[in-house]
């Protein structure tokens, strides 16, 4: 029998303090999890209870996974007190990814906030082990609360030297120390030179920053079906079946967590 | 034999029901205090076939409140259940479960402890000898005597039962064990067609009362009275206990639990609710239905859109029971009412 509620279990390997409340987690699972970037696991911390996250490492390995989690709830705050060799459990993966093939030849315009940068670290390893011909162009647009709180600066720092890659970072609030933007991730939009005509755009952060990328991204004349947002519901069972994570229509946890915005636009509780 | 509906006598019956009973768990009404209880009986003639529905939803057969998905760090797999039979299950009841089919059979993946206790179970439902205060199955185009879904289904008629098969398990079981059963005559399936016609009648008579018309009419309605001010005055009495969603025959949210045992870890899935404040939030503290408001729609948008729109059907029987249930006295007539 197959039981899609059974997690397989998994090492924590190595384990990375990103800011004073989020860390990375490399886990191997005992059986390779094979997954499409933007796609969910759900982790378990035995004997307490599962969350999901989407893998922030890339969709090329499978043998182990990173997740970023910021410190918010019992399970989060739980995994934050686990010391690497600890067991946990992992199941998925779950739902649609980011639609690569739809991105391919487009400038691919990337706009994250907060730990909401984590699903797109995959998005960005996947698009980068892509060729340059196929994903010729990426804007990432990244905004956190302070310079303390970005998380993957060794990553950032490598990205903003790639060609095929253009970074914009704000912090909301900034310190002595900091040289770059100071505002919410949105002004940086205003700092950017896409055609939307030819481009696509992807988001990942807390709902209002969600929603007013949204709102800015459609300002600049992007395609309602060309916004692809990757929504946070309480996705539980990841199959469809426990009615937890319903928007509209779908079930995120199946339908998505990417949705392109023509698809869930006006939904009850969207941005809550 | 073949598939047509036949005549047996109370006391063949009831040697039949015996037969079917051999290797499996009982599971029938129930008489207590005056209420009907869905139970697991000692012995298969106990359970009531006639008068309605019980307090409990069929549904607890199949997905129980608490169920032991067994221990997922070690090889300790769920216990197997034995096979169950199900007797005297009222219409209500025997179409809820194509919503619980929709939910756990369809799609990608399918739920494996579902499945397998309802391919190990046999149902045999029986008509409605008489319409509960709360019923209103007529209002969702429903019968108070099973149309479809059923193995083997029981009418009561003048001197014993007509016995008809709805599946081929149950015209295999009439196969095997109905020995003396009889061909109905055209008298018998008048009776029995004048007996349930006696009940829609009654269920008809109380959804007129009520001030209804159709479901249909409410699923048009509702988009335009999402934002009308009857959520919020019908949410003042809501206590958020959960009853509704607990009793409902279709309700099929769960939560998946882990507990530490002596073996390892050890995953339960447990009846949820969505009128409980946390069942859509998010760790961050985000939820898309903070106001109970919002929480009481949503259960009428999941049954009467959601289900409409990937199943054809709204996900409500027309049973009653989260009337009966609500601490507060939400009645779902008067909103059904009041938001067409």
């Amino acid at each position: 029998m197959s039981d899609p509620y059974r997690p397989i279990p998994a090492k924590i390997e190595r384990i990375e303090d990103e800011t004073p409340n989020i860390k990375t987690f490399a886990i191997r699972p005992e059986q390779p999890l094979k997954f499409e970037t933007g796609q969910f696991i759900e982790l378990t911390v035995p004997g307490l209870g599962e969350a999901p996250f989407t893998p922030s490492s890339s969709p090329s390995v499978s043998e182990m996974l990173e997740v970023t989690v910021m410190e918010v709830g019992s399970v989060t705050s739980r995994l934050h007190q686990l010391k690497p060799g600890a067991t946990v459990g992992v199941r998925g993966p779950y739902g649609q990814g980011y639609p690569l093939d739809e991105f391919a030849g487009r400038t691919i315009l990337i706009v994250g906030g907060g730990v909401g940068l984590a699903p797109l670290r995959s998005l960005l390893f996947a698009l980068l082990e892509g060729s340059a011909e196929r994903f010729p162009r990426i804007v990432l647009c990244y905004g956190a609360r302070s310079p303390a709180d970005l998380v993957y600066k060794g990553a950032l720092e490598e990205w903003g030297k790639t060609e095929r890659v253009e970074l914009h970072v704000s912090v909301d609030v900034g310190d002595d120390k900091w040289k770059g933007k100071v505002g919410v991730v949105t002004i940086l939009l205003d700092d950017v030179n896409v055609d939307v005509r030819e481009s696509v755009a992807v988001a990942c952060g807390p709902p209002v920053m969600m929603f007013f990328t949204t709102k800015k991204l459609l300002d600049m004349g992007f395609p309602e079906k060309n916004i692809f947002l990757s929504m946070e519901k309480n996705m539980s069972c990841g199959v469809g079946k426990c009615g937890h994570c319903r928007l509209g229509p779908y079930y995120v946890c199946k339908d998505g967590p990417v949705f392109s915005y023509d698809r869930i636009k006006g939904l009850p509780g969207l941005w809550d | 034999m073949s598939a047509e509906v036949v005549f047996a006598s109370g006391e063949r019956v009831r040697g039949f029901l015996r037969k079917l009973a051999e290797g499996r768990d009982v599971w029938g009404a129930k008489l207590v205090d005056d209420e009907l209880h869905l139970g697991l009986l000692g012995d298969v003639t106990e359970a009531r076939l006639g008068d309605y529905r019980t307090v409990e939803p069929l549904k607890s057969v199949f997905f129980p409140p608490r169920e032991d998905l067994g221990v997922w760090s070690g090889s300790d797999g769920p216990g197997k259940r034995r096979p169950a039979l199900i007797v005297g299950a009222k219409a209500c009841d025997v179409v809820s479960l194509a919503v619980l089919d929709y939910v756990f059979l369809q799609g990608d993946v399918v739920d494996p402890y579902y499945e397998g206790a309802r391919q190990g179970t046999l149902l045999v439902s029986s008509d409605c000898t008489r319409a509960k205060d709360s019923c209103f199955c007529t209002y969702l185009g429903r019968k108070p005597y099973p149309e479809a879904g059923f193995d083997i289904n029981l009418s009561e008629v003048s001197g014993g039962f007509l016995v008809e098969a709805g599946s081929a398990k149950g015209q295999k079981a009439l196969e095997d064990f109905g020995s003396g059963f009889v061909v109905a005559t055209d008298k018998q399936l008048a009776d029995r067609d004048a007996r349930r016609e006696e009940v829609v009648k009654a269920v008809e008579a109380q959804v007129r009362a009520a001030g209804l018309s159709s479901w249909e009419e409410f699923a048009k309605a509702f988009p335009k009275k999402f934002e009308a001010p009857l959520w919020e005055e019908e949410a003042q009495k809501c206590v958020e206990c959960g009853a509704c969603n607990f009793i409902c025959p279709t309700c099929h949210c769960f939560l998946l639990c882990e507990l530490e045992s002596k073996e390892g870890f050890r995953r339960f899935k447990n009846w949820d609710a969505c009128l409980y404040p946390a069942f859509a939030m998010v760790a961050g503290g985000a939820n898309p239905r903070k106001r109970r408001s919002q929480r009481l729609r949503n259960r009428f948008d999941k049954k009467f859109a959601f289900f409409v729109q990937h199943l054809n059907s709204p996900a409500c029987t027309g049973c009653g029971r989260c009337t009966e249930a609500c601490a507060g006295n939400i009645d779902i007539k008067e909103i059904l009412r009041k938001a067409s």
